[in-house]
């Protein structure tokens, strides 16, 4: 996963820190009730081929057992992890936007659980960032937050993500406005990107990245290997006879193929 | 389709009514077309920061009394900039421009100055050259000089104002760069085709100066000190209009609305501008 920072408008709103009500206290479902929709929950998001509407049913059940109880960080984890799936595969942005502030909140309460949390932590950072994507009025502070979180988790040499820290703040760094407005630098952007096709060079996503930033190096540097070498990772890890998706990301493989495809066109 | 229509019918009752309480129709507020023109920003476009220009019309309507403003355009590169300008179909009559773009069209275009941007809050601009650590910071002019900028989209800004060669002296070589950060980490890692120098302005430098890596480098001479983005009128196509327009400004930080849109345009107001300091810029023009 990857949070979509496109544009980073100048924005004032600060990302919410709120935590979903009654967290550990008041849970007042039933234990089978909570267990049931849980269960509905996960079989909706492990259904394959998967789908937006079998995510969506998915985010609505964990949805309803969090409302209940909000004090599995096990569950909570995951309804934020469906959370930051909608948030990058919906196409409807003001559909995304309260998914993706609920996602927010599931983080904030499974930080407020177990604060060194890891992949709390990352999901987070990474639902930040697509706040800062769909409401651009939170553009900079999401920008902060995802630049904070991330840092954390390299310093920890998190593993999260397929190398998702790298990752995600390499994208940030590629996209966003330079200093100082925001934290966008290619310089950076290379480093991490290129640490994260190191950590994890099979998955896909960081490859696609890295071809997007090899492309933008090449134009700044004025350097056509590097634009061939984006052409060559774009073919061998995603568009290539031999680039497969991971096991049970059919769906992710084919939108990651289609910005594939996109970056090869904006760069002939 | 039929519930659409009950709706539709249902919604439209009390509107009617209303209409019929009235005397007569309100007269329809006058349009104004607002542009952005900003020098060095690869993020000024319509894409990027269309949406935050729209904020600022819309403010602006609810303080200019029977005025709707529209957004013409965001620009980042002076030519389109200038086209967006002379668009008899799509009239501007308010645009927020660089300096240099203001003193090099103002004839022509027949603008005239009603505020002045104070980006982080602060008075003018004033840039300096930033340089690696381990040589002397430049004070002087840097004859010949390789010089990473985002402004080289316009040189008679940077070489007529920003850093003049002094008489006999060769002048410095502009090297354009998207981000002044990226130069300054060149010069750090030493890197090949690095800058001798960067150009920043003040917020730049000041975030500069507490980047963990970045902050060795030294800084050295700097430029006088300089008009920041100015508020401009076209052809006096405000009217009535105008007085409104630079009391909304001036005071945009005096409301929540307001101070908003100061962050989102990083200059909390645009006062009156300082006309002394661009009466003297204007002479390195003319």
């Amino acid at each position: 996963m990857v949070m979509l920072v496109a544009a980073i408008a100048a924005g004032c709103r600060y990302v919410p820190d709120d935590v979903v009500k009654g967290n550990g206290k008041n849970g007042t479902a039933n234990a089978e009730g909570f267990e049931v929709l849980v269960a509905h929950a996960r079989a909706a998001f492990a259904q394959q081929p998967r789908s937006v509407e079998s995510v969506r049913v998915a985010r609505d059940k964990y949805a309803q057992a969090i409302a209940g109880r909000a004090d599995d960080l096990t569950v909570l984890l995951e309804a934020a992890r469906v959370a930051m799936w909608l948030g990058e595969f919906m196409p409807s942005r003001q559909e995304r936007r309260p998914i993706v502030k609920d996602g927010i909140a599931y983080t904030n309460t499974a930080l407020k659980l177990s604060p060194d949390n890891i992949e709390a932590r990352y999901c987070h950072g990474v639902l930040a960032g697509m706040l800062g994507d769909v409401d651009h009025d939170y553009g900079l502070n999401a920008a902060k937050t995802v630049d904070q979180d991330m840092r954390g988790l390299i310093e920890k040499n998190a593993d999260v993500g397929h190398a998702g820290p790298w990752r995600v703040l390499g994208v940030l760094q590629m996209r966003a406005p330079g200093p100082p407005t925001s934290v966008g630098s290619l310089r950076n952007a290379r480093r991490n990107l290129l640490t994260a096709v190191e950590k994890a060079p099979d998955w896909p996503e960081n490859q696609l990245y890295c071809a997007e930033m090899e492309f933008a190096w090449a134009k700044d540097r004025n350097l056509p290997a590097e634009a061939e070498s984006a052409r060559n990772r774009l073919q061998k890890y995603l568009l290539g006879s031999e680039a497969k998706a991971p096991a049970g990301m059919e769906f992710e493989f084919a939108r990651w193929q289609e910005k594939a495809r996109e970056l090869l066109k904006n760069n002939p | 389709m039929k519930r659409a229509l009950f709706l539709l019918l249902v919604l439209a009752v009390p509107l009617v009514s209303s209409a019929q309480d009235k005397p007569r129709e309100p007269s329809p507020k006058a349009e104004y077309g607002l542009a952005v023109y900003k020098l060095g920003e690869r993020h000024a476009t319509d894409d990027k920061a269309g949406e935050t220009i729209d904020s600022l019309c819309q403010w602006l309507g609810t303080q200019v009394p029977e005025a709707r403003f529209v957004r013409r355009g965001v620009r980042n590169k002076p030519d389109e900039a200038l086209k967006l300008l002379q668009d008899k179909d799509k009239p501007v009559a308010v645009a927020i421009v660089s300096p240099g773009f203001y003193l090099k069209h103002k004839s022509a275009l027949k603008l005239t100055v009603l505020a002045e941007a104070r980006r982080g809050d602060l008075d003018g601009e004033q840039y300096v050259l930033v340089g690696p650590a381990d040589a002397p910071a430049p004070e002087a002019f840097p004859e010949g000089a390789e010089i990473a900028t985002s402004l080289t989209a316009d040189s008679d800004w940077l070489n007529k104002v920003v850093m003049p060669a002094p008489e006999g002296k060769k002048p410095v070589v502009w090297k354009q760069t998207d981000n002044p950060f990226d130069a300054a980490y060149d010069i750090l890692d030493q890197a090949p085709g690095a800058p001798r120098h960067v150009l920043m302005d003040r917020l730049t430098l000041k975030a500069l100066q507490e980047d963990a890596d970045l902050k060795i480098l030294k800084s050295g001479l700097k430029s006088e000190m300089l008009p920041q983005d100015l508020v401009v009128e076209v052809d006096g196509r405000l009217g009535d209009a105008r007085e409104a327009l630079k009391k909304a400004l001036a005071n945009l930080d005096e409301t929540e609305a307001g101070r908003k849109l100061g962050t989102n345009l990083q200059s909390p107001r645009f006062p009156a501008a300082d006309s002394a300091r661009l009466d003297r810029v204007a002479k390195r023009y003319e």
